[in-house]
């Protein structure tokens, strides 16, 4: 018996030596060299630079220099740096990245994948060498110290409490906030103000084109193992500001607040709005309205859909986004209405 | 004669005619809720002289149709559960007590991400095939027909962990294909038309009528194997019916409205109570109730949830069912579940000669599982790499990854699974039940119930939950241990409390996560206990005063333990309070626990399996094994904690999973192995 348990141990030994040398010899220990020369080259070249302060929702933080590679862990915050001009160099879920959100410019073809936004492989992150991490606090409060110990890190929350701003608020002043810290505040600015130029534009097209019932609802629907789930938005939705911004006015309203700005609600509920315009998002494989609803008479007997003001947009519009988005977002309003004029 | 003739008759009035008064008030109640509001009149009117106007639409095409299928799927519910309760004979069984809900919604979840559509027939015949190969594991481990109603449902408890981990498995990896199926995994009527009520009427009906003309045979069955025999019944082929009529009627309705839970307890045993004995009347009167519960419930959900952000009325059914099944439990508690229950599934492998160097080599499994664990990351196993750069030439880069990211991680898994096995270890031994363990007990729901409520009422930041977890396992273990007091803190009995006390618990998990707007997937995640950047922070706030307080304390006591795995009458004769020494050790077992729920959310099977290991290595008397069960405990989750980092890299597994998916079958065979009817 003892015989045997020493062949045992010998073989899990044999087998782990093995692997040992088997395994690519210092690819990784190499690869930390290299990062820790560049990094050494650039910290006496900016040494001389001023040093930049930026705020998260946890307060101040200093950088000596412009940080270069950044990893981001939520989407929002990866758009706002592409609108920038930059490239982060790790992104959690970039699967689901590609499907839900369409912008200009586009994701990098280098950019490494970091694992879900759930739980982002630490390690990924930690072998990219990053200047800095942004991340959404509501996602990464409890992980938020080993993240630090990686690299200095931002945490943003882009869903602000009751009574704490709304939604656009806190994108515009998260946007100027990393524009900031790549030191790219101008370009920001511009990009702000070329959007708020965009909606003016957009109201006036929208007015020109004739469109005089300037109530809409706005929802998002999917469906719940074949029941239709509607999502509605509320006032402090950033979709909804937008949409107010390009002078409709948001038919919906209902009691009590909702952090994410949507009421979750049933068919039954657009009764109410049944005058307004219906725009809704739905993935292009999950069109609750042509598939569940059709032909069911509570909803073929609203108002909006007897007379035609029901408007699809795509299923990669994002209403969480940023400047971008919001973009996009204005355009394709506005696109629906005076193509249905 | 005449006086009980006529109580019977009353009885019978109270039961139809008083049920469907109540159904009706109910359906009443039920057309009326929705988000806006339609005057009585006009409802009528919509009923019963419709009109093509919005308003009688939606009572017709919305509402009517959810009511209507709260009414079959609570009919086939409570069906099923009298079917399955008499062919096992256990009054604790029906579809979720044995795990069938579990299998046949992890088959529809695992037929929704693979293939490509499931609706109508290819949805009923997955989750029937999913239902029915799990009575039949379930059936089979509990061994057969010398199944005790507790083995029964305890091995229906184990295979709904492993199929709930198997899910969430699905549920994180595929978060999007299985988006609106978290809802749905609790249970919801919301209804598009009539086509989901028009799909399950004939199923219903079918199984209805089939459990009628089997009503007759279930009574001379009801009277045992041998007088069933002797009248010239096949009892097999009648028992196989009726188990496919109860599986059948039980995924008809998971198929539509996805797995509702109790309501297949609650109303066979309402109707029980008034002392019924024919099972035709049981049928229909069950079915009658069981639609009164359902439609009860879905009435009291939307009642609860104003905003009719659809809170799942599986999740109410759960709510109310938990109770009644603690309460079953306790009414019953004399009668059903003597102590013979409670069979010790005993180790074979151990032999003299391997039990001496036991100990040593576990100890080296472990330092060669840290150091392994240590040199493996996202590239794959290093050691030479890592050792070098840790002891050698001070590569920051990988001796940071090494030493900050793996290294806490692994000593928290091996911390918490120390814990956490030592604490199925004492379990075990006091409450002399082979299958107890924290999760069992219901701890581990509770440490998630107190969680939850303090992120979602207290809403306090996410630093604060492992309080909160500890808390609420300390509660749930009070409730568990006031309820179990009045019954001498009998072993069987203890463990059945711990299923109610669990599904209470889950249910109100479900709850919160549906009312809260917490990101569900990241509620899940830690749901299913995980390791995932668990730093020096949480090895040295919430493991190490348990550690070393803790542990040398079971240590010192274990001898109290030993005496209380006895048996009740040899430990008195010996001279201990049986009760209180039970009490005490529990209660330390509970904080054990609670100390690792805290800090790696709720993992099962570590405390059931590490000392059902031990026992097979060691033999069941021996004195070195609760070190042993230690060591494996560690060595189990640091193994899951590597898997769960490096399987599908750059995502993580909740090392729970991880846990679930080698421990759960792993426990299965156990429990086969001490079957005499095996696989």
């Amino acid at each position: 018996m003892k015989k045997q348990l020493l062949l045992v141990i010998t073989v899990v030994l044999f087998a782990i030596f093995l692997a040992a040398c088997g395994s690519d010899d210092n690819s990784a220990s190499e690869e930390g060299e290299n990062n820790k020369e560049t990094k050494n080259t650039e910290d006496t070249a900016d040494a001389a630079e001023t040093s930049i302060t930026v705020s998260d929702i946890y307060g101040e933080q200093t950088f000596e220099e412009v940080p270069e590679r950044i990893v981001v862990l939520e989407w929002v915050y990866a758009e706002d740096l592409l609108a920038l001009g930059i490239q982060p160099v790790g992104m959690a879920d970039m699967e689901g990245y590609h499907s839900w959100i369409n912008i200009e410019p586009a994701l990098g073809e280098d950019v490494e994948d970091v694992g879900t936004r759930q739980e982002p492989n630490l390690e990924a992150i930690h072998a990219l060498d990053p200047d800095v991490i942004i991340t959404a606090s509501s996602r990464h409060e409890g992980i938020l110290d080993s993240l630090k110990d990686i690299a200095p890190t931002l945490a943003y929350n882009a869903y602000p409490e009751e009574g704490a701003g709304t939604q656009y608020e806190e994108m515009e002043s998260t946007f100027k906030e990393i524009a900031k810290l790549v030191q790219k505040e101008e370009e920001a600015d511009q990009i702000l103000s070329d959007l708020s130029q965009a909606y003016t534009d957009i109201e006036s097209e929208i007015s020109d084109a004739g469109v005089e019932n300037k109530q809409f609802v706005l929802s998002q629907a999917y469906s719940s193992e074949n029941s239709p789930v509607i999502r509605l938005f509320k006032d402090n939705a950033m979709a909804t500001e937008i949409m107010t911004e390009i002078g409709l006015e948001n038919a919906y309203q209902s009691d009590g607040f909702q952090v994410y700005g949507f009421d979750e609600t049933s068919v039954e509920a657009l009764q109410t709005v049944q005058d307004a315009h219906f725009f809704y998002i739905v993935q292009e494989d999950d069109n609750i309205f042509s598939n569940q609803l059709a032909g069911n008479p509570a909803w073929e007997d609203l108002a909006f859909v007897k007379e035609d003001r029901t408007y699809q947009l795509p299923g990669d519009t994002w209403t969480f986004g940023g400047p971008l988005s919001a973009e996009v977002f204005a355009n394709q309003i506005k696109e629906a209405l005076v193509q249905a004029k | 004669m005449n006086i009980l003739k006529d109580s019977y008759i009353w009885k019978t009035v109270l039961t139809f005619g008083g049920g469907t008064v109540l159904l009706l008030l109910l359906l009443f109640i039920h057309l009326q809720q929705g988000s806006v509001s339609i005057p009585a009149a006009i409802m009528l009117q919509a009923i019963f002289n419709p009109q093509d106007i919005i308003e009688h639409h939606t009572i017709r095409y919305l509402r009517m149709p959810r009511a209507m299928m709260g009414v079959l799927a609570g009919g086939a519910l409570a069906v099923s559960g009298v079917l399955l309760q008499t062919i096992t004979k256990n009054p604790l069984a029906s579809a979720s007590t044995l795990g069938i809900h579990s299998g046949s919604y992890f088959a529809v979840v695992f037929a929704s991400v693979f293939m490509t559509t499931t609706n109508g027939w290819s949805g009923l015949l997955i989750a029937f095939t999913g239902g029915v190969l799990t009575a039949f594991l379930v059936y089979t481990l509990a061994g057969v027909v010398h199944a005790s109603p507790v083995k029964m449902v305890l091995a229906g408890m184990v295979i709904t962990m492993m199929f709930s981990a198997f899910t969430s498995l699905l549920q994180i990896f595929f978060e999007n294909e299985t988006a609106g199926l978290f809802l749905w995994g609790s249970g919801t009527l919301v209804q598009n038309n009539w086509s989901g009520v028009q799909f399950v009427l004939p199923f219903t009906v079918i199984g209805l009528f089939v459990s009628m003309l089997i009503a007759k045979s279930l009574d001379i069955f009801q009277l045992g194997d041998d007088v069933a025999k002797g009248l010239g019944q096949n009892v097999q082929l009648m028992r196989i019916a009726a188990v496919l009529v109860a599986v059948f009627l039980t995924s008809v309705t998971v198929s539509v409205v996805g797995p509702i839970g109790f309501v297949g307890l609650i109303a066979p045993h309402l109707i029980k109570l008034l002392g019924f004995q024919k099972h035709l009347v049981i049928i229909l009167g069950s079915f009658l109730w069981g639609a009164n519960v359902l439609l009860g419930a879905d009435v009291l959900a939307r009642v609860i949830d104003p905003s009719f952000s659809e809170l799942p009325v599986g999740a109410i059914t759960a709510f109310i069912g938990a109770p009644w099944l603690i309460w079953l439990i306790m009414k019953k508690r004399n009668k059903q579940y003597s102590q013979k229950d409670t069979a010790i599934l005993a180790g074979q492998l151990y032999t003299p000669t391997l039990q001496k160097w036991m100990l040593p080599t576990l100890f080296i499994i472990a330092i060669i599982t840290l150091f392994v664990g240590v040199a493996t990351g996202n590239n794959g196993m290093e050691l030479y790499q890592t050792f070098q750069a840790i002891f050698y030439n001070q590569d920051p880069f990988i001796k940071d990854m090494a030493l900050d990211l793996r290294l806490p991680r692994l000593l928290v898994a091996a911390g918490s699974g120390i814990l956490l096995a030592i604490s199925g270890y004492i379990f075990q031994g006091v409450l002399r039940n082979p299958l107890a363990d924290p999760s069992v007990i219901g701890i581990t729901s509770g440490a998630g119930v107190g969680a939850l409520l303090f992120l979602y009422i207290g809403s306090v930041s996410a630093v604060w939950m492992p309080l909160g977890a500890f808390l609420g396992a300390v509660i749930a273990f009070l409730i568990v241990m006031a309820l179990a007091y009045k019954a001498d803190f009998q072993p069987a009995l203890l463990a059945l409390l711990g299923i109610g006390v669990s599904a209470f618990g889950s249910a109100v998990i479900q709850i919160i996560v549906v009312q809260s707007d917490m990101a569900v997937a990241s509620a899940l995640t830690w749901l299913s206990g995980t390791t995932y950047a668990t730093s020096w922070t949480e090895l040295v706030y919430y493991l190490l005063g348990p550690l070393v307080i803790l542990v040398p304390l079971v240590y010192i006591v274990s001898d109290r333990i030993h005496t209380l795995a006895l048996g009740d009458d040899t430990a008195k004769g010996l001279g201990l309070a049986v009760v209180k020494t039970r009490f005490y050790m529990a209660l330390l077992a509970s904080l054990v626990a609670a100390a690792s729920v805290a800090t790696v959310g709720t993992i099962g099977f570590v405390g059931l399996i590490a000392p059902h290991v031990a026992r097979l290595l060691l033999g069941p008397v021996h004195k070195k094994l609760l070190p042993a069960t230690a060591l494996l405990g560690a060595v189990f989750l640091m193994i899951a904690d590597v898997l769960s980092r490096t399987l599908l890299v750059p995502k993580e597994i909740p090392s729970g999973i991880i846990v679930a998916i080698i421990g759960a079958p792993y426990f299965l065979w156990l429990m086969n192995r001490s079957n005499k009817w095996k696989f």
